[in-house]
């Protein structure tokens, strides 16, 4: 009896929990033009945190690269972790993205140059950014670094900033648009009770992930929106850095000088803007997976390391990855 | 006289998806594929970031996030086949 107790508490408890590492769904649409061919949406998405960033291999190749587009999700009830988050999605997707180009490079050079072409256009389109819908030349277009393939960034959890300090509401605000512009991606911030955020991101996603199916609602596009207290709308190219770090918007420990310059946005940008973010939220608390990757350097999987450090790589992980309810569990039969 | 303890350092091995990859890159000529209106969209982020969230509020809007249901089957049969076993 006892161990059906523990049984049935085990498949409860843990198989809820369980995720594939790479899940996959797609999502299908009809053309926006009769007799066209429907849309299709292969969506991806990545378990198990950094822990399994060797798969982003999987879905972004060199067959793929020229319609791909990336999401990086970012939590903002944890805002001391967003610099490191973003710092460490953005540097791996951008090494894939760029292998896959370079590959591309050998077998179809128009292709990749089309991907690049199109990456500085986006970055640097300038689209609306006065509200005059201008075609003139981006202010910031040869300190930008553009993506290779169109990238989304979300903040997700919005919900969980609604109380906080409007100063550290600026602060949040001033980095995610930092970051976006810096890499010609689009900006979105997403609560669950907001209602008008989860239109902002449906319409964003529709754009973005059937295009032209989506050709015929261009007019329900998000409506750009850059203020600290409402959800971020935010797509390439229609940010500056002059508006990100204006004064009036600006908290307190930012300085613009230390992030852009003339030749750029500084390299080491995840650590200046740790900074403030430390200084608001307190110190950042990276998550098990990258405690786990920052001490095998860049090797996710422990195997064999243990036994030249004493095991203590063994017992740090099995520290990590302590789980209370299996334990709890297990006590119990024993 | 003196042996090393050192433990002789095992081959690499690559994981499944990176043979399989590899090997569909060795196969197969590198061609983008522009063949119909298709995209390919990859959702990265941390632990309980809320991706599935979102991709849910995208893919079904209507879906509210309660557990998988396969997860209560299997707890069902293995609950009733516990059950069953207990009789015989």
């Amino acid at each position: 009896m006892v161990c059906h107790k523990a049984l049935s508490f085990i498949i409860t408890h843990w198989f809820k929990s369980i995720k594939v590492a790479l899940e996959y769904l797609f999502a299908r649409r009809s053309a926006a033009t009769p007799n066209q061919p429907k849309d299709v949406a292969h969506i991806w998405e990545l378990g198990g945190g950094s822990q399994l960033s060797a798969l982003v291999s999987v879905p972004l190749t060199p067959r793929t690269v020229s319609r791909a587009v990336v999401t990086v999700v970012v939590d903002l009830s944890q805002p001391q972790n967003l610099a490191h988050a973003l710092g460490l999605w953005l540097d791996l997707l951008r090494k894939r993205c760029d292998e896959c180009v370079n590959a591309l490079k050998q077998s179809d050079p128009s292709a990749a140059e089309a991907i690049l072409a199109a990456a500085a256009a986006r970055a640097s389109s300038n689209s609306n950014s006065n509200g005059s819908g201008s075609s003139s030349e981006h202010p910031d277009k040869y300190i930008v670094k553009p993506f290779p393939v169109p990238l989304l960034i979300i903040g997700s959890k919005l919900d969980t900033l609604k109380d906080r300090d409007s100063q550290d509401k600026k602060l949040v605000c001033c980095l995610l648009r930092f970051v976006a512009h810096a890499h010609g991606a689009s900006l979105l911030t997403v609560g669950t009770k907001d209602k008008a955020s989860q239109g902002n991101l449906r319409s964003t996603l529709t754009g973005l992930l059937l295009p032209s199916s989506s050709g015929s609602s261009s007019s329900k596009a998000a409506r750009k929106e850059m203020s600290y207290d409402k959800p971020l709308v935010v797509t390439p190219g229609s940010d500056s850095f002059d508006d990100i770090f204006k004064a009036s918007s600006l908290p307190k420990g930012v300085d613009s000088a230390g992030f852009v310059g003339k030749r750029g946005v500084a390299e080491d940008w995840v650590k200046k803007w740790g900074r403030p973010l430390e200084e608001a939220f307190g110190p950042a608390k990276p998550s098990p997976e990258d405690l786990l990757e920052v001490s095998m350097e860049g090797q996710p999987f422990v195997e064999g390391e243990g036994e030249e450090k004493g095991g203590d790589a063994h017992a740090s992980s099995a520290d990590l990855y302590r789980e209370p309810l299996v334990d709890e569990a297990r006590a119990l039969r024993e | 006289m003196s042996r090393s303890s050192r433990p002789v350092a095992a081959p690499e091995v690559d994981d499944l998806w990176k043979l399989a990859t590899s090997q569909r890159e060795e196969t197969e000529a590198i061609t983008p594929n522009n063949v119909g209106n298709e995209t390919f969209t990859l959702f990265v982020g941390q632990k309980q970031a809320g991706k599935s969230s979102l991709i849910t509020a995208f893919h079904n809007p209507a879906k509210d996030d309660a557990p998988k249901q396969t997860v209560c089957k299997v707890m069902l049969m293995l609950s009733l086949y516990i059950q069953g076993l207990r009789y015989f």
